[in-house]
């Protein structure tokens, strides 16, 4: 049982990089224009993802600990520098190293989960200490300040993700945490209900409830009066400072029934490729919505729905079942290895998977706003493949020592 | 290292991730199985799209082969999905401006055009080609070139612009709207053809599934008995007559006695049928058939011809007309001069009133009616024109002792202009009663070519009573009320007419005329029967001599190239034989052919037109009008729009139609369109929505 765990990880990750780049293969093979067409492409990443994996889960455990620092500075820096490279559909994502494009915001998803669980793990810590809740949100804010720059909402999102899945393992209470965000969601309420005052003192209200209820340290709640009172002061001046183009950004970001021709009409198109898929699907290469290209995205973000198209009802739980079975396995690591570093290192991982398939496939199905959030191993996109295997490596890691701490 | 304090939040959280997890399941299990159709179903509905493919209308020829009326491909440019935001006022500003100076438009029009907000807009319909050459080169074009769409429209050209422009009518977007091109526009439209294409989410067409494709039948090519010479001659001799006498309005009928032809058919108020809308509705009117009036004395052709026929009269028997009078009881009849005593013969020369009624009183209610019915008066024609009407002609039954006699001399009955034509065919042949022809030949679209027959509808005389009649005709043009219509060196025979016109509430009559003749000419054998009404003259003379026989002899003289002034000696045509109506006659086809061609463009062979050459005279009798036999199976599709697609499918059914379906629900569409007639068989695409 024991080892069949770390060889199931190893099957499913490749089984599901597999039917990527298959999936890749049908839905881009009429692009013209390319010179490596993109299959391609993605199983070069794949090939050399697997080895990094590989690497990944055997290095010493210490050995990580050490370069979490480093690891951490040096994808700051490429966060900083990936700001100053050309602007591609009006956001700066990519570091061109000739022919490939790395997006160092990727690599920050590991950064970030390493920084944590080192972090978190120190004897001293406690994690009710406003300090040290204070400084986890300084290492998740850093790089998701440098992403909302580019500007990338899908990917920073994520971090708020691991945020909360790695601080919830250590040991916060889900109202704390609540507490804790209550600032951000002030922030959302007011643009979504056009900055009501009622709507707002309401949602002041519950947080003092639950202020009242947990008692906060002073400090904390001292934070917490002042940064809502920063909100609900200042967060409409500055949406008016916004451009109007940033400000229907955000809005069709949180309600994309705004923009019936963009978001709207992405989501009728991915619920239209996926019910035609029916149960058995329209079989390989034969989904209509894909090769005529009423799909967008559909090899990065919808490559759910193609799935879904071509494989049926059977295919697409299939593909839900693998990654399901693997955030499973993720959880059962977590949950069962004794050092609190190794366990916070697992959670990280386990957050990052979990959101981007729920988050992925409740877009692809119309139930989820659509974020931009990927397909792990699935979804086109050598930064982001390469990043799922090392988080896989990572929990192999965890899992091949945990008896070594 | 999970505390057990932890145990219970991490089960609960790891609960509601399951439930998060089943949740998607469940929906996608929704989606893709419980209502997976409806969204295969909703794939299908946005790929693929029916596209027309419209028949090309058939053609319109004269008898010579000169094309009447023909459909030409321009270019129009349309603005589809612009989006509004992207170009500056400037920008739209820049392109109505250049555009307005190729099309002369005003720019501002221009411009609300293109900021309209409707998904699809025309910029500019119908332009040649080398104009939407200009056009694509303008300097503001390829800014907006993305979101324009150009097509090929085919618009109906009519080459001769206001000549038989009633006759032909129009046709707007494929459909009739008047004239010929209503009448026959089921032969004219051919039958609309479609195609399935797949289309990918740009809207670009992708891929033509041929499973489900029809091509388009093209319209049946028609050549008219119109003679284009004789109608732009005609039309030209009426508009100047009529503005000398300062008349409302007239009309002009060339028929061929011989085969019933209708060579030139000229009403006034002209009309162009290239520009519709700038004519008034009035001016549509084809009025040889669908105006009708009293005929005054040209209608004594019936109690000529009963006189003669019943032997009553011989023609030197002498009617007392003195006092140039007759008292009816309730009306005073008179003659517009007083004779004396007159011979039959020269009663009718005359004109003679007093005279005419005197005879039709000899004859009899009974047997003057049916001569007038054997003439084929108060009956359409059947001229294959729209709107003819049956003229006014009531039974004895209703009549009072004066309808008669009034009757008799043209009064109290009401005829078309081709009606009484006919009648003078009747004279001018020998006697049959002949179906007057508008179409000669129909081409059609598989190759097949049909003759319309000559008709004859029955023998109204004998031979010898026409012969007879064409002589006191003649002696009207010699001697008596017609010597105006005389052409120097023929015989022509011919009758004058000039009636007071009604009241329009039909009590009585007002001070105006309407002056007419009828003639036939050369007398000795007629080739052609002219009717020349004029209506309303009012300054210059209003007798049917002075105003309607002059346009006669004008016409005559055009029609067979003669100057306008006297001509002291016959014509000799070139090869000897009598003079012939030179420029009726058509040229030979192969002399024709290059110029046919250069003017219907590519594509057109002059095989079509030698096949036609052998159009004369005889052709078999049969009934005309008849359809063929494929014809006569054809079926006017029925609307099945707002059906369910299962009424639908079974409406066409029964007719014989087999439905291809495109969607779900009701139906929205239907290609062919209702009204279109088809063939059994045929399929029928039905594009199906929601109900709404």
């Amino acid at each position: 049982m024991e080892t069949h765990l770390s060889r199931t990880l190893v099957i499913i990750s490749i089984l599901l990089s597999v039917i990527g780049i298959i999936v890749i293969y049908s839905a881009t093979r009429d692009e013209t224009g390319l010179g490596t067409s993109r299959y391609m492409l993605q199983s070069m990443w794949f090939v050399a993802g697997i080895g990094v994996m590989y690497i990944t889960s055997v290095l010493p455990i210490r050995f990580l600990q050490a370069i979490t620092i480093p690891v951490f500075v040096v994808v700051m820096i490429l966060l900083v520098v990936v700001l100053a490279s050309e602007t591609v559909k009006g956001s700066s994502r990519w570091i061109r190293l000739g022919f490939i494009g790395i997006q160092p915001s990727e690599l920050a998803k590991i950064a970030v989960i390493m920084a944590l669980a080192q972090y978190l793990s120190q004897l001293r810590t406690n994690i009710h200490r406003p300090s040290v809740m204070a400084t986890c949100g300084v290492i998740v804010a850093l790089p998701v300040f440098l992403i909302l720059s580019q500007p990338d909402l899908g990917t920073s999102i994520v971090f708020g993700a691991i945020f909360c899945g790695v601080l919830l393992w250590a040991g916060l209470s889900v109202l704390q945490l609540l507490l804790m965000v209550s600032p951000l969601i002030g922030v959302v309420i007011g643009v979504v209900s056009g900055f009501d005052w009622v709507i707002w003192s309401v949602f002041i209200l519950i947080v003092a409830g639950i202020m009242y209820l947990k008692w906060p340290p002073r400090f904390v709640t001292i934070f917490l009066t002042v940064t809502h009172l920063a909100v609900g002061l200042g967060a409409e001046p500055l949406w008016d400072s916004l451009h109007d183009y940033q400000q229907q950004r955000v809005e069709t970001f949180l309600n994309p029934q705004v923009d019936p021709k963009g978001a709207g009409y992405q989501i009728i198109q991915s619920k239209i490729a996926i019910g035609s898929g029916g149960l058995l699907g329209r079989g390989f290469l034969q989904g209509s919505q894909t090769s005529l290209a009423f799909l967008p995205e559909q090899h990065t973000d919808f490559i759910f729905s193609v799935i879904a198209e071509e494989f049926g009802f059977v295919g697409s739980m299939a593909v839900l079942i693998l990654c399901y079975v693997f955030i499973l396995i993720g959880i059962y690591i977590a949950m069962n290895v004794k050092s609190r570093y190794q366990s916070l290192l697992a959670a990280g991982c386990v957050s990052v998977f979990t959101f981007h398939v729920i988050m992925n496939v409740g877009m692809a199905v119309g139930v989820l706003p659509i974020a931009g959030v990927p397909l792990p191993f699935l979804s086109y996109g050598g930064s982001f493949l390469m990043t799922s295997l090392i988080l896989c490596g990572l929990l192999l890691n965890v899992w091949r020592h945990r008896f070594d701490y | 290292m999970v505390a057990k304090s932890c145990m219970r939040r991490l089960t609960l959280l790891f609960a509601v991730g399951m439930l998060l997890c089943a949740g998607l399941g469940f929906r996608i299990a929704l989606i893709q199985i419980r209502d997976g159709e409806t969204y295969r179903q909703r794939a299908r509905d946005q790929q693929h799209r029916v596209i027309n493919i419209d028949p090309r209308r058939g053609r319109i020829f004269d008898r010579n082969g000169n094309t009447l009326a023909l459909s030409v491909e321009f270019d129009s440019f349309g603005i589809q999905d612009l989006d509004g935001d992207r170009f500056s006022t400037s920008d739209v500003g820049n392109l109505a401006v250049q555009l307005s100076q190729i099309t002369g438009e005003d720019p501002r029009h221009i411009v609300d055009r293109i900021s309209g907000t409707s998904d699809f807009r025309y910029l500019v319909r119908w332009v040649n080609p080398e104009t939407s050459e200009r056009i694509r080169g303008l300097s503001a074009y390829p800014r907006f070139e993305p979101y324009i769409r150009t097509e090929k429209e085919a618009r109906r050209v009519y080459p001769y612009r206001t000549a038989a422009g009633q006759v032909l009518g129009f046709s707007v977007d494929g459909a009739g709207q008047a004239g010929f091109e209503m009448e026959h526009n089921r032969l004219l439209s051919g039958i609309e053809g479609y195609s399935v294409v797949r289309i990918d989410a740009q809207r670009r067409a992708y891929t033509w599934l041929d499973d489900f494709r029809k091509s388009a039948e093209n319209g049946a090519d028609v050549v008219l008995t119109i003679d284009i010479s004789a109608q732009v001659a005609a039309e030209q001799v009426l508009e100047e007559t009529i503005a000398w006498h300062e008349a409302l309005g007239g009309m002009v009928i060339v028929m061929d006695p011989g085969n019933g032809d209708i060579l030139a058919m000229a009403s006034s108020p002209d009309f162009d049928p290239n520009t519709p809308g700038r004519f008034p509705f009035e001016a549509q009117k084809i009025r040889p058939v669908v105006d009708t009036y009293e005929p005054g004395s040209t209608f004594k052709i019936v109690a000529a011809t009963a006189t003669l026929e019943t032997g009553a009269f011989s023609l030197e028997d002498r009617i007392d007309t003195s006092g140039g009078r007759i008292d009816l009881g309730t009306q005073t009849i008179s003659d517009h001069e007083v004779f004396d005593e007159l011979s039959v013969r020269e009663v009718f020369e005359h004109s003679s009133n007093v005279g005419t009624v005197k005879i039709a009183l000899e004859l009899g209610e009974k047997t003057f009616y049916e001569y007038t019915r054997s003439f084929g008066f108060g009956m359409k024609t059947g001229v294959a024109l729209p709107g003819e009407v049956n003229g006014i002609l009531h039974k004895p039954a209703r009549w009072s002792r004066s309808t008669l006699p009034t009757m008799s001399i043209g009064y109290g009955v009401s005829v078309t202009g081709v009606q009484l034509a006919s009648a003078y065919c009747a004279v001018a042949n020998g006697g049959l009663l002949l179906q007057p022809r508008i179409i000669k030949t129909i081409m059609r679209n598989d190759g097949s070519v049909a003759s319309v027959p000559k008709s004859v509808v029955r023998r109204v005389m004998k031979r010898q009573t026409a012969d007879t009649l064409l002589d006191v005709f003649t002696g009207v043009v010699d001697r008596g009320t017609g010597t105006r219509a005389a052409v120097p060196g023929f015989k022509v025979a011919g009758k004058t007419g000039t009636a007071w016109k009604a009241r329009e509430d039909g009590r009585g009559y007002t001070r105006n005329y309407r002056s007419s003749f009828v003639g036939m000419f050369p007398a000795t054998n007629p080739e052609i029967v002219v009717l020349v009404m004029i209506d309303e003259p009012k300054k210059r003379g209003f007798y049917g001599g002075s105003v309607a026989a002059p346009v006669f002899n004008k016409l005559v003289r055009r029609l067979v190239h003669l100057p306008d002034g006297p001509v002291e000696s016959v014509p000799e045509s070139d090869d000897g034989l009598p003079l012939h109506l030179a420029s009726i006659e058509p040229k030979s086809a192969s002399d024709r052919e290059p110029e046919l061609s250069s003017r219907l463009g590519p594509g057109f062979s002059g095989q079509m037109l030698r096949d036609l050459q052998p159009l004369d005279r005889h052709w078999e009798i049969e009934r005309p009008g008849t359809l063929t036999g494929e014809e006569r199976t054809r079926i006017e599709l029925p609307s099945v729009i707002g059906m369910s697609v299962r009424e639908a499918v079974k409406t066409l059914a029964e007719m014989g139609i087999e439905a291809t379906i495109v969607g779900t629900g009701y139906v929205r569409r239907q290609i062919p369109a209702p009204g279109r007639w088809v063939n059994p068989g045929d399929r029928c695409v039905i594009e199906c929505g929601p109900y709404n």
